[in-house]
């Protein structure tokens, strides 16, 4: 972070409080078009897909073939595919309470307040040693 | 248990179209108790619709997410949220959920659940013998929780009043967001639901400030699992699409509608969500 010229401590905290607030909006607001936007992708490719019955059977048993790597899902937004363009909002979506955690850790920094932000690195890190054991609640 | 099995009963647009309602109730709901949602979701996809336990499991995971940071904003904006107590406090459920994955495999979960199904019905109680409250304020703060600064305030628009809170009971807290973060590890189910009453009834946080805290706490977890479980292949899209839509929107007008209701009108369809989870934990237990 550039430190302002002048203002306070207390005014860059703010700042990075509002900039958290926008980047929340922002990402919600982005993730619901982009999602909204793969869903019409799908309905104008095949319009009479919507209304066929069972049009969806490949749900109710495993073993579905959908896009689940980051590969797979951006060569299939790139194509302009429905559920690629969904998936890209959902893991949009995803990254939302990790910035969050960052940011919150950017205004205890900025705070001085060294006890939180080691608080937040554990947190951090425990997050990613969860992700890597690849088993969590 | 299915209603229907084989072939899925409805047209695209119209699953679509209910899975997005129930969503957006769903949303609705988890982001005023702070809860995730996954217990109105999970049993929503798999019973109505049919639709196979890990894809519902998987879309329950985002929901979560969803929940946590369609009412993000606004939490934050009232200054409800209390960002020190969730990163305290997240430390304890991450490494509780780790510590339950690990056990996962030595476990008879059979007896978990029946177990916090108990726990459950006892914490409805609890909270429904505080149920005249409004906000009680204690006259101070533990060691603990003046040594982290975690007492603050916020604006209570139900109330038309700033209300500053303290804080007590840390460690007490801590110990039970560690079992809640291991039961969440264990079972898949009940993380925010156990930790607003750790919030509310051990450290003494006003009940919004512990819904709107457990809800930032909870996308936190979520986002890490939803990134396994996106790996795993357990997330698809034509089911996460309608669901994400629907909680995310829940959640915006959640969030709006939390500062307007008071209190004790949140703890009232707390406890009755309590009793639900309660009955289903002790279902499942007793079938095993």
């Amino acid at each position: 972070m550039n430190p302002a010229p002048e203002g306070s401590i207390h005014d860059r905290v703010i700042r990075v409080e509002l900039a958290t607030m926008l980047i929340l909006r922002m990402g919600v607001l982005a993730s619901l078009l982009v999602i909204g936007f793969g869903m019409l992708l799908n309905a104008i490719k095949d319009p009479a897909m919507l209304l066929a019955p069972g049009g969806l059977s490949h749900l109710v048993a495993p073993g579905a073939a959908f896009p689940h790597t980051i590969r797979e899902v951006a060569s299939g937004a790139v194509a302009l595919h429905g559920e690629a363009v969904m998936m890209v909002g959902v893991l949009l979506l995803m990254t939302l309470p990790a910035i969050r955690v960052l940011l919150a850790g950017v205004v205890f920094l900025l705070q001085g307040d060294r006890v939180f932000v080691l608080i937040t690195l554990c947190v951090l890190g425990l997050l990613a040693c969860s992700l890597f054991l690849g088993k969590i609640g | 248990m299915r209603l229907y099995s084989q072939r899925f009963p409805l047209t695209p647009l119209g699953f679509d179209i209910l899975a997005f309602l129930i969503s957006l109730g769903a949303g609705l709901l988890g982001s005023i108790l702070g809860i995730g949602g996954g217990i109105i979701i999970v049993p929503a996809l798999t019973l109505l619709f049919g639709i196979d336990i890990r894809y519902a499991i998987g879309a329950s995971i985002v929901a979560v997410v969803a929940t946590s940071s369609g009412a993000a904003a606004a939490y934050l904006r009232e200054r409800i949220t209390n960002n020190r107590v969730a990163m305290v406090l997240e430390i304890a459920t991450t490494s509780g959920a780790i510590s339950g994955a690990f056990i996962a495999g030595y476990i008879s979960t059979r007896w978990l659940y029946f177990i916090f199904g108990v726990i459950m019905a006892y914490t409805s109680l609890m909270m429904f013998r505080r149920r005249y409250e409004e906000v009680v304020i204690l006259p101070k703060a533990t060691a603990w929780a003046e040594y982290l600064r975690l007492p603050d305030s916020y604006y209570d628009e139900a109330l038309g009043k700033e209300v500053s809170y303290k804080v007590v009971n840390t460690r007490g807290g801590l110990a039970l967001m560690y079992i809640a973060g291991v039961v969440s590890g264990l079972l898949g189910i009940g993380s925010g639901a156990l930790k607003v009453p750790a919030m509310d009834l051990v450290m003494r946080l006003p009940l919004k400030v512990s819904t709107a805290t457990s809800n930032f706490m909870i996308g936190v977890t979520a986002t890490a699992s939803a990134g396994v479980y996106f790996m795993r292949g357990d997330i698809d899209p034509y089911v996460a699409a309608p669901v994400a839509t629907g909680v995310l929107i829940g959640a915006i007008l959640g969030a709006r509608l939390l500062r307007k209701i008071r209190s004790s009108t949140i703890r009232a369809v707390f406890i009755l969500m309590l009793l639900v989870i309660s009955a289903q934990m002790l279902i499942k237990g007793v079938r095993g």
